[in-house]
């Protein structure tokens, strides 16, 4: 088994190669690429949290929260892409810097 | 079960009625007057049982005092207990406020109508007296003084709501503002009083108060100020109580607090909340004689209250102010009474005063409500127009004037023997003139208002006996006027299972008999007579040239009395000269400093910053992210490099 | 810890550098459909390090929800939006700064990784593998209350899925 530290260290790069694709990313399908990759890590962290500690604290609520992540993750891929259908549809384009309706 | 126990339920009850016609009145039939009455019925038959129960306690050896509750708040150094008491004061306060609340209550669901139609907020009247009510009974059932202060300052609010209760008439406004910042200042007083005894003994259950003062425990820690600090916190508490009960200086919100309807002045400004300093004094008597000249500050207040307000009765017009300068005057005999250390006697003469002079109140606002006219000198010659009312005023005026066997003459020849007994002629003699003034006055109202020529014969022409629900309660408390004074006797006492005459029921800190003395009681007796004829000398019909010519004689005094020795015109002085320009400059610190400076230039600069920013913000959504990440990594790098 | 490097180990460093190499394809790649297959290898990595860990159901479910459905959901969206017919840039403006802002966060992050004492366990055999059984009984009893809510968060985020995507009135 590889050391506990040695996974974290693979997750942190992985969630960081996420926020890297969050921030240079335009196109917004790509972006909710990048979040998953984001989510992944995060909950890959927490299933190593709970098999290495589950021999002193014995509970396997890290793995039952990666279950429920990967559950949300698909709920929320599925809105997200509507919107972005929906944002395709009204401004014809799925860049997101290209909307900025987000100030005065 | 044993009522003395679960003596909350006294204030619960006219407590739930208040949330009922506070949420409900204005729905229900009649505005649910019949609630207030009936709550303030259960309480009057309640409060035999937790009457018999205590006598029990009293005949099997238990002590009289019984204490039930349990924590209101509890932090493990501040323990505020939400506790009553049951003794033999609060048992003669109950028996007034319940006796009263529930004549009143009676008395309104007629005096609160024009022609049989009750006057606008009918039903919020009656909820609040039930308020009252139970605000008042919380008070003299509390056995510590932070639950009593919230009940005191809980009548106070009543009081205010009720005389300003016609709220469209500007003086009654100013009569109900004038009423509680009056009562205010000395609250004030009274709850630092509360937290000078709390900071030396660290608790606010009155017994154990009584207990640290008679231990001389009641000290400021470095010991600095010795007993001053003992005397300091018991005048702190007494300046709250001179300001409910009316004392000089603070006398002037009562005659005012008049503009309420006039059930509310026999139950709130005569018989009950105002009696509230006394029983104050009363229950933290043990701690006023402890403390080196406390009792004696209550002595001269209450001597010159007595005096001051007597004068004052005399030169007044408005049958309710008369009344209620006499109140505050008795109030003064009550606290001489009590600066001579006779609780029980003081107690007494609360008790008879309660009757006669919510007698004498309903007596007045029934001659209100059916002749529309409260200046004494437009009236005249009542008495064959509304004979039960005259009589049963006419009753009550001689039980306050003192004059035998009724219950005031009792009363007050025991405060005479007690002033002696504490061997103070003067102080004797003093209150003697106060005595004679008492029934002077009254005299004098009786004679103006119910006898003599009619001033305004219309008036006379649509004048009519009041109805019944008016008289029944006129009756009953004459009835009762006539009877407690007697409690005084030790026969008597005995006879209703107590101890005793009323020293061997409230007493401190030994009981004593009731001291009969033919010679003092000649004196007070024929005191009060020769204030009946002197009233009658000068103001008995045709003999009103007399009182004329005297008012004449010397025309700066008569006025001096007239205005009331021009207290109002001081305060108003003072008020205009030091306190609002105080008041303006303190608005204005806070306006230009407080508000414009500290909070408006805060807003105004963020604002400005902002109206100045929004030109760069972008509106994209990457970078709103990119800033975030940026924070979050700063954020992070700090928390690591800052984790030692 | 156990001496020297085990078996395990080299197949989780394989996995975590395909998992990783794919990961930096998902954000660098030139092309949007290569991106979205880099994705699935990466999916494909983080499910074998579920294995290694000893999580099958884990590594079942991610391989079932993510590496099919999830895809191909978001296939059909490029799809959807032409995201191929209109050939422009794929990375925004401020795509240097993104790069620092992320490489900053990687600093963060490891280093409070490696500033912390991790207690891991002695041996791999004080590892038990978590069987299907605990987790179903874990999920149908103490987290059956969450459990029920997450499904119908699920069926609702589908309806409006639905609700956003389908075309207004007067577009028919």
């Amino acid at each position: 088994m590889p050391p506990l530290d040695h996974i974290l260290i693979v997750n942190a790069i992985l969630f960081a190669i996420g926020v890297m694709g969050v921030l240079t990313r335009r196109n917004a399908v790509l972006i909710l690429l990048s979040v998953e990759l984001m989510l992944n890590a995060v909950s890959l962290n927490m299933v190593a949290f709970a098999v290495y500690g589950q021999v002193e604290f014995g509970n396997i609520t890290g793995i039952v929260f990666a279950f429920f992540i990967i559950v949300i993750a698909a709920a929320e891929v599925a809105l997200a892409l509507g919107i972005v259908v929906r944002t395709f549809r009204n401004r014809a384009t799925a860049n997101v810097d290209e909307v900025n309706l987000l100030k005065w | 079960m044993i009522w003395a126990d679960h003596a909350w339920i006294l204030p619960a009850i006219p407590a739930l009625a208040f949330l009922v016609l506070f949420a409900f009145g204005r729905f229900l039939p009649r505005g649910g007057d019949f609630i207030s009455v009936g709550a303030a019925l259960a309480v009057f038959v309640l409060f035999f049982f937790v009457l018999e129960s205590h006598l029990d306690w009293l005949g099997a050896g238990l002590g009289g005092i019984r204490n039930v509750g349990t924590d209101w708040i509890n932090f493990d150094s501040f323990i505020v207990r939400l506790g009553f008491t049951v003794d033999s004061i609060a048992i003669v306060m109950v028996f007034v406020v319940s006796t009263v609340a529930l004549m009143v209550n009676l008395y309104s669901t007629n005096y609160l109508r024009h022609q049989g139609k009750p006057e606008p907020r009918y039903w919020w009247y009656f909820a609040v007296l039930s308020l009252f009510v139970a605000a008042m009974l919380t008070l003299v059932l509390a056995d510590n003084l932070l639950l009593m202060f919230v009940a005191w300052e809980g009548v106070g609010l009543c009081s205010f709501l009720l005389i300003g209760f016609y709220y469209e008439r500007r003086s009654a406004v100013e009569a109900a503002k004038k009423a509680f910042i009056t009562t205010r200042l000395g609250d004030v007083g009274l709850f630092i009083g509360i937290i000078l005894f709390w900071r030396a003994t660290g608790s606010f259950q009155i017994s154990d108060i009584i207990a640290a003062a008679e231990a001389g425990r009641v000290n400021d820690l470095p010991q600095v100020m010795g007993d001053g600090y003992l005397t300091l916190s018991t005048l702190m508490l007494f300046l709250g109580a001179a300001g409910k009960s009316a004392q000089v200086p603070f006398h002037v919100w009562l005659p005012d607090a008049m503009e309420g309807p006039t059930p509310v002045s026999a139950l709130i400004h005569a018989a009950t909340m105002v009696v509230a300093g006394v029983y104050l004094v009363a229950r933290m008597l043990p701690v006023f004689e402890v403390a080196p000249g406390a009792s004696n500050v209550v002595l001269v207040v209450g001597l010159t209250t007595a005096l001051l307000a007597g004068i004052m009765a005399l030169a007044q017009n408005d049958i309710k102010r008369v009344l209620a300068y006499s109140t505050v005057s008795q109030l003064g005999f009550m606290f001489v009474a009590l600066g001579v250390g006779a609780v029980g006697i003081a107690m007494f003469h609360l008790l008879t005063h309660a009757f006669f002079k919510a007698c004498l109140f309903l007596g007045a606002g029934s001659v209100i409500h059916m002749t529309g006219e409260q200046d004494a000198r437009k009236l005249g010659g009542l008495w064959w127009r509304m004979p039960v009312t005259a009589s049963t005023f006419i009753i009550s005026a001689i039980a306050l004037a003192g004059i035998p066997p009724l219950s005031g003459f009792f009363s007050k020849d025991e405060i005479f023997v007690a002033t002696i007994g504490g061997a103070n002629t003067l102080v004797a003699l003093l209150l003697g003139v106060a005595a004679f003034l008492s029934a002077l006055y009254m005299a004098r109202l009786v004679f103006i208002t119910f006898f003599g020529p009619p001033k305004d014969l219309a008036v006379i022409k649509r004048t009519r006996e009041a109805p019944p629900t008016i008289l029944i309660p006129l009756v009953f408390l004459t009835v009762l006027t006539f009877l407690v004074g007697f409690l005084a006797f030790d026969q008597v006492g005995a006879a209703l299972g107590f101890p005793g005459g009323i020293g061997n029921y409230v007493y401190f800190p030994e009981p004593h008999d009731f001291h009969f003395s033919n010679s003092i009681a000649a004196v007070t007796g024929t005191i009060s007579l020769f204030g009946v004829l002197t009233a009658w000398w000068f103001f008995w019909g045709r003999n009103s040239h007399r009182a004329k010519a005297v008012r004449e004689f010397q025309p700066r005094l008569a006025a001096a009395v007239e205005n009331k020795f021009y207290f109002d015109e001081a305060y108003q002085w003072g008020i205009d000269r030091a306190i609002l320009p105080l008041a303006r400059m303190v608005a204005w610190f806070d306006r230009m400093i407080v508000n414009d400076t500290g909070i408006n230039a805060p807003a105004d600069a963020t604002r400005y910053v902002a109206y100045w920013l929004r030109y760069h913000v972008t509106g994209r959504i990457p970078d709103y992210a990119l800033l975030m990440v940026i924070g979050i990594a700063l954020a992070g790098g700090l928390a690591f490099l800052l984790r030692g | 810890m156990e001496d020297g490097v085990t078996a395990t180990q080299v197949v989780f460093w394989i996995l975590a550098v395909v998992m990783l190499v794919s990961a930096i394809g998902v954000v660098t790649a030139g092309n949007i459909v290569y991106a979205a297959l880099f994705f699935i290898a990466a999916l494909a990595g983080v499910a074998g390090i579920y294995l290694i860990l000893t999580v099958e159901f884990l590594a079942l479910v991610q391989l079932l929800i993510y590496g099919s459905a999830v895809v191909i959901l978001i296939l059909f969206a490029l799809m959807l939006t032409r995201a191929r017919e209109r050939p422009q840039a794929l990375f925004g403006r401020t795509r240097p700064l993104g790069i620092a802002a992320s490489l900053g966060l990687l600093a963060a992050l490891i280093g409070g990784i490696v500033a912390t004492t991790w207690t891991t366990p002695a041996t791999s055999s004080a590892i038990q593998s978590v069987g299907l059984q605990t987790i179903g009984d874990a999920i149908f009893t103490i987290w059956i209350v969450p459990f029920i809510i997450v499904g119908v968060l699920l069926s609702i985020a589908l309806d409006g899925a639905i609700m956003l995507a389908s075309p207004d009135e007067d577009e028919i």
